[in-house]
């Protein structure tokens, strides 16, 4: 079910009556799971058993890692969690690119092996629900956190619709506890809610979708044909694209849950305000950022314990940047798109190290020249994340380095692209470092009603064409 | 808010825009679904634009005596793929009138054919929460003209840039039938239409047939056909009328002795040219290929006249 949908206008709605209803707490967080499963199972039923399966094994497996002393016996139930979550994740998301892979590697050693190409469908959310529930194992492995005193709980942590498929990826010891006690929105956070749901769906809808969307699309899609300026116009565009667009489903994700009286982490802040790639990665899907340090980079340099040089940091670093690229999508490009945000966090990391003490470096100028620089290297590295093929990525690259002539973006869309994009920076600079919800507070009633009143007007108006997200994909 | 709102349904109203449902895959499986829960009774329409507003549904059912018929003609659609969907559902017993338009019947149009096998493929495919999402969009959409594709932000975004207000088209309105009924009222000039559609039709390079592909070709029309038969259905073939200058076009390209009459000669099909009745070829649509809303009564009132003659249809009840 999509958020930008008119079904999930009646379900939610469904949900907020049955949530506020006099009912006990445990029939509530049924209610809630029951939901969470119609809210899966409206994109395809079958699926849902890949939920129970992850719910299933992860539950029991972080339950005898609690009730065991023995080491050995904790590793064993931390590898059954690993074997079937990633094991799910590995087939459905990776078979086709591994066997494709594999067929290219044979055929250099002049084996002409052609199997039939694998027809695998991708869960939708695999990547995000299986990574929650990973993260509830390791934590509980790891004693960093106590396993779930109630199946329901746990069950509606793994399967809580507004997080279900595109995240925030939530972790158990933000989650559970706010099921121990009944929790109800207070005016404020339904306020908010609704608020936050609007500025989601008008961000995802108008300007992801009907102003930016179609410049992206029309020159990825026939990247020979473009330009120069088309090829910086559609890459600009598409920054903008992917941020109103998963921005947009987390803030609609942390809206719906505010409603219902629960607080999701925040996933963005600010991205394109960031001074640096470390800043930028502070700020940019923070929920998956964060899972990667803690239970991938961490991992990574405490399997070289006692030799955690800077290269040993570099490398643990750059492999788990590679992962993160992977992890949004089976294909060459992301795992390049990974790389290359490595590279920049090991290159930033030096040139820390080596003139982090230089009172030039702290300076007004060189900050805005290093935020100037940031954004210029994440909007050239997004090349990568969304062209159809390497080549293609290379192509497009190179042509932002030419002189090429072609004109697949007009005037008047060049315009547009530039004023959204403008404003979108303007506005996360502005915002850099305070809260969106204390910052809309702040303002007087005149002005709150329009920044409200404009994008509900703005979703009412518009025909829509319902594109689904693009972080569902992955 | 709410002001705001009412206003700006009632400017575009007030501007001649009437609501209008979005002709998409959801919309058509509507349709195609009750080609087979009607039984041996459903009477279907197959065919491109030229079907979807060539006929008028209710002279058609009043004339032949047939129940309304379905509307599963597409906008650039070429029949084959869905006469192809219905020869392969054992559910299907009804009549098809089909539309043979040379180019899309037997050129080469993979393009098309692909959009409407996609079409097709979404009614194999649509789940139960895609049609409760599509009930819920044609209550906005038959509702709200502000809903209307064609006042997207793209078109209003023109408005305002180069000053080109958006205008309601001839084509007509789309409703949960599926029929459009065009209405020429609406057309500033004939003439500048004329001279944009031959432009257009400048632009087109069409694809012939080779002998192969049409030996292929009526061969599996027939298959197709005694499919239907088979199950206690028919088909019937049916060329629409063109304006002579798409027939000029369409003649040099696909001649009709090379394709129409040696498809008629080699299959025992039903079949129904517009030049081969005094009164239908007198019907001409003014923009080339699509008739208005009068036009479209006197053809499907002639039509219904010799598909009665012919036996094929019981006529209308005494």
């Amino acid at each position: 079910m999509l958020f930008n949908s008119l079904t999930f206008a009646v379900f939610f709605a469904a949900v907020l009556l049955l949530h506020s209803l006099p009912l006990p707490w445990r029939a509530k967080k049924g209610n809630l799971l029951v939901a969470s499963y119609l809210f899966y199972a409206a994109w395809n039923p079958p699926f849902v058993v890949l939920l129970w399966i992850s719910t299933g094994v992860d539950w029991f497996a972080a339950g005898r890692m609690a009730a065991t002393s023995s080491l050995r016996a904790r590793r064993g139930f931390l590898a059954l969690s690993l074997l079937v979550n990633l094991g799910l994740l590995g087939y459905f998301k990776y078979a086709a690119f591994a066997l494709e892979n594999f067929v290219l590697f044979v055929r250099q050693f002049g084996f002409d092996y052609s199997p039939a190409p694998p027809d695998i469908v991708l869960p939708l959310g695999i990547s995000f629900y299986t990574f929650q529930t990973l993260s509830y194992s390791i934590s509980v492995y790891r004693g960093e956190s106590r396993p779930a005193s109630s199946f329901l709980d746990f069950a509606l942590f793994v399967t809580f619709f507004p997080q279900l498929v595109a995240g925030p990826i939530v972790r158990s010891r933000e989650f559970l506890g706010q099921l121990a006690a009944p929790v109800r929105a207070n005016r404020r956070q339904f306020g908010w809610g609704l608020a936050l749901l609007t500025f989601g769906l008008f961000e995802k809808v108008i300007l992801a979708d009907a102003f930016l969307a179609p410049v992206v699309e029309r020159v990825y899609a026939n990247a020979a044909a473009a330009g120069s300026a088309d090829a910086w116009i559609a890459t600009v565009a598409f920054a903008g694209q992917v941020f109103f667009d998963f921005g947009g489903y987390s803030a609609c994700a942390i809206g719906a849950a505010l409603c219902l009286g629960f607080v999701l982490p925040q996933n963005f802040n600010c991205p394109y305000a960031a001074v640096g790639f470390a800043d930028f990665w502070r700020r940019w899907h923070i929920t998956l950022s964060t899972w990667l340090r803690d239970y991938v980079f961490y991992s990574l340099i405490s399997l070289r314990e006692g030799r955690s040089g800077n290269a040993i940091r570099a490398g643990a670093l750059f492999a788990t940047m590679v992962l993160g690229g992977l992890w949004h999508g089976a294909s060459w490009t992301f795992i390049v798109w990974g790389a290359v945000h490595g590279f920049m966090l090991i290159a930033e990391h030096g040139l820390r190290a080596a003139f982090g003490g230089v009172a030039f470096f702290h300076s007004r100028g060189f900050i805005v020249f290093a935020g100037g620089l940031t954004i210029v290297l994440t909007v050239l590295s997004l090349v990568f994340f969304r062209a159809e093929s390497l080549n293609d990525a290379l192509h497009l690259l190179a042509l932002m380095f030419a002189q090429a002539p072609g004109q697949l973006v007009g005037a008047l869309e060049r315009i547009e692209v530039f004023v959204v994009a403008g404003a979108m920076l303007a506005t996360q600079i502005a915002l850099r470092n305070r809260d969106l919800e204390t910052v809309f507070m702040r303002f007087p009633i005149w002005l709150r009603v329009p920044v409200l009143a404009i994008p509900i007007l703005s979703l009412l108006l518009v025909p829509g064409d319902q594109r689904a997200f693009i972080y569902f994909q992955f | 808010m709410l002001l705001a709102l009412v206003s700006w349904e009632l400017f575009w109203r007030a501007n001649g825009f009437e609501p209008s449902l979005h002709d998409d895959a959801m919309l058509w499986a509507r349709s195609r679904e009750q080609a087979t829960v009607q039984g041996e009774d459903a009477v279907v329409l197959v065919g491109s634009s030229r079907m979807q507003m060539g006929i008028h549904r209710q002279t058609l059912a009043r004339a032949t005596g047939w129940p309304p018929a379905i509307q599963l003609a597409m906008v650039r659609g070429p029949s084959i793929p869905v006469l192809r969907h219905l020869a392969a559902d054992e559910g299907f017993r009804g009549t098809v009138l089909c539309e043979v338009s040379l180019p899309l019947f037997f050129g080469q149009t993979e393009g098309f054919v692909r959009e409407v096998e996609e079409i097709v493929r979404a009614y194999d495919e649509r789940t139960y929460p895609q049609r409760f999402e599509h009930r819920l969009s044609m209550l906005l959409q038959g509702s709200l003209v502000t809903r209307l594709s064609r006042l997207s932000p793209t078109v209003i975004r023109n408005a305002i840039w180069f000053g080109q207000m958006p205008t309601p088209r001839y084509e007509g309105v789309i409703a949960e039938d599926r029929f459009r009924y065009a209405d020429y009222a609406k057309v500033q000039s004939i003439p500048a239409l004329h001279r944009r559609i031959r432009n257009e039709l400048a632009q087109v390079e069409p694809v012939p047939a080779t002998d192969a592909m049409l030996e292929a070709r009526f061969a599996e029309v027939e298959a197709m056909r005694d499919a239907i038969r088979a199950r206690g259905g028919d088909v019937v073939f049916v060329r629409l009328p063109s304006h002579a200058m798409v027939l000029e076009r369409e003649t040099k390209w696909y001649p009709r002795a090379r394709y129409w009459d040696r498809f008629a000669a080699q299959t025992d099909a039903q079949w129904i040219h517009y030049r081969d009745d005094p009164l239908l070829a007198q019907i001409l649509p003014p923009d080339g290929d699509h008739l208005g809303v009068h036009q479209a009564r006197k053809f499907s009132q002639r039509l219904a006249e010799i598909l009665v003659r012919r036996g094929i249809a019981p006529g209308p009840p005494r």
